[in-house]
């Protein structure tokens, strides 16, 4: 009996690195970092680049925060000087593509913080997709996002 | 409902074209979003800041950057009031003459949920000089109704969960307390650094207006 328990967690540990791996090689995701938010704010947002290396769409369907009690996907679109907050069902990432999610545009809202967040703190996120994997990234709390007006110089 | 719900949108968009149509036209200086020197002074309004009340009153004497928002906005509000606050920093650096008596106001128009304690300790946050403000519904709409600005409260699952829809200009008033420009969104720190103290400047040379 115990060797049957034994073999099935050998199993169960072979699939994980299968799958992890599989994910790994399938999805690329990069620049990732939450916005720092005052002390007294329950809200913030997450941003990446998820790239997709495969020949398929690969979708992302939700994504999970242990630090916050909901988290949505969602865009911000600004038209005409109003800016609208859009919620995003499902997040198609094309193959051989990369979608952004940045200021401004596609984003993980973050409702319900638990503890405050200071900057230089880490955020693990976990995205679930729609070929049953998910993905767990470990995310550096930042003030704003220099990297990115670095590049406005 | 939706239909209701689409046709408050539509009239407030479109009584927020009207308000820009009854602008006037574009003067021959060229400068993109400068009404000067056609100006529209401000009606009367009552706001309140932390320690008291903001009226066009705290605007004399300064100069006024205005931007409307919420403290419980994610993405748009922290992206813009960062910006404002890099955008200080390089006025001071590259513009000193004019740096000085500029004060950025953050408006919320979430008179539900903030107060003006939690908007100062928000906008203090990006930047120790920055200034919230908000009121009462009504008190909002008599600034914004007279600034072309517009919000639209978008129902979440509970009361206190929802998101507002709202406009994304940056306003500017004179020393006056006169509207004299818009800045349209998107923003870039440096490049609404340089289109303002082409504003400022302009206006510098041109001083008949009074």
């Amino acid at each position: 009996m115990s060797k049957f328990i034994t073999n099935i967690l050998t199993l169960c540990f072979l699939n994980s690195i299968w799958l992890s791996s599989a994910i790994a090689a399938d999805l690329n995701i990069t620049e990732g970092w939450v916005r720092a938010m005052p002390p007294n704010m329950t809200r913030t947002a997450a941003y990446m680049h998820i790239e997709n290396t495969t020949e398929k769409d690969i979708t992302l369907l939700s994504a999970k925060c242990d630090n916050f009690n909901k988290v949505e996907i969602h865009k911000t679109v600004i038209a005409n000087d109003f800016a609208r907050m859009l919620p995003v069902e499902k997040l198609v990432i094309p193959a051989q593509g990369i979608i952004e999610l940045k200021p401004k545009s596609f984003h993980i809202m973050l409702l319900e913080r638990q503890a405050h967040l200071k900057e230089g703190d880490t955020v693990d996120i976990t995205l679930a997709f729609d070929n049953d994997t998910s993905q767990t990234l470990t995310l550096p709390v930042k003030r704003s996002d220099q990297k990115m007006m670095h590049h406005n110089h | 409902m939706k239909y209701k719900i689409f046709a408050v949108v539509l009239i407030m968009f479109g009584l927020g074209y009207l308000i820009i149509l009854s602008m006037p036209t574009q003067p021959s200086h060229g400068i993109k979003g400068l009404f000067y020197p056609q100006t529209k002074p401000l009606l009367p309004f009552q706001l309140t800041q932390i320690g008291g009340n903001f009226t066009p009153e705290n605007l004399q004497n300064h100069w006024s950057l205005l931007f409307f928002g919420y403290t419980y906005c994610p993405d748009i509000c922290p992206v813009t009031l960062s910006m404002l606050s890099n955008m200080k920093a390089n006025l001071s650096q590259v513009y000193p003459q004019i740096a000085g008596n500029t004060q950025f106001v953050f408006i919320s128009v979430d008179s539900q949920r903030d107060t003006p304690e939690k908007l100062a300790e928000y906008v203090r946050f990006f930047d120790n000089d920055f200034i919230g403000i908000t009121g009462s519904d009504e008190q909002i709409s008599a600034l914004t109704r007279q600034l072309g600005i517009v919000f639209l409260k978008k129902p979440g699952n509970t009361k206190d969960d929802y998101l507002i829809d709202h406009s994304a200009q940056i306003l500017l008033i004179n020393p006056q307390s006169e509207w004299v420009g818009v800045f349209s969104a998107p923003h870039e720190a440096e490049t609404l650094a340089h289109h303002y103290a082409q504003m400022r400047q302009y206006i510098a040379e041109h001083p008949n207006h009074e």
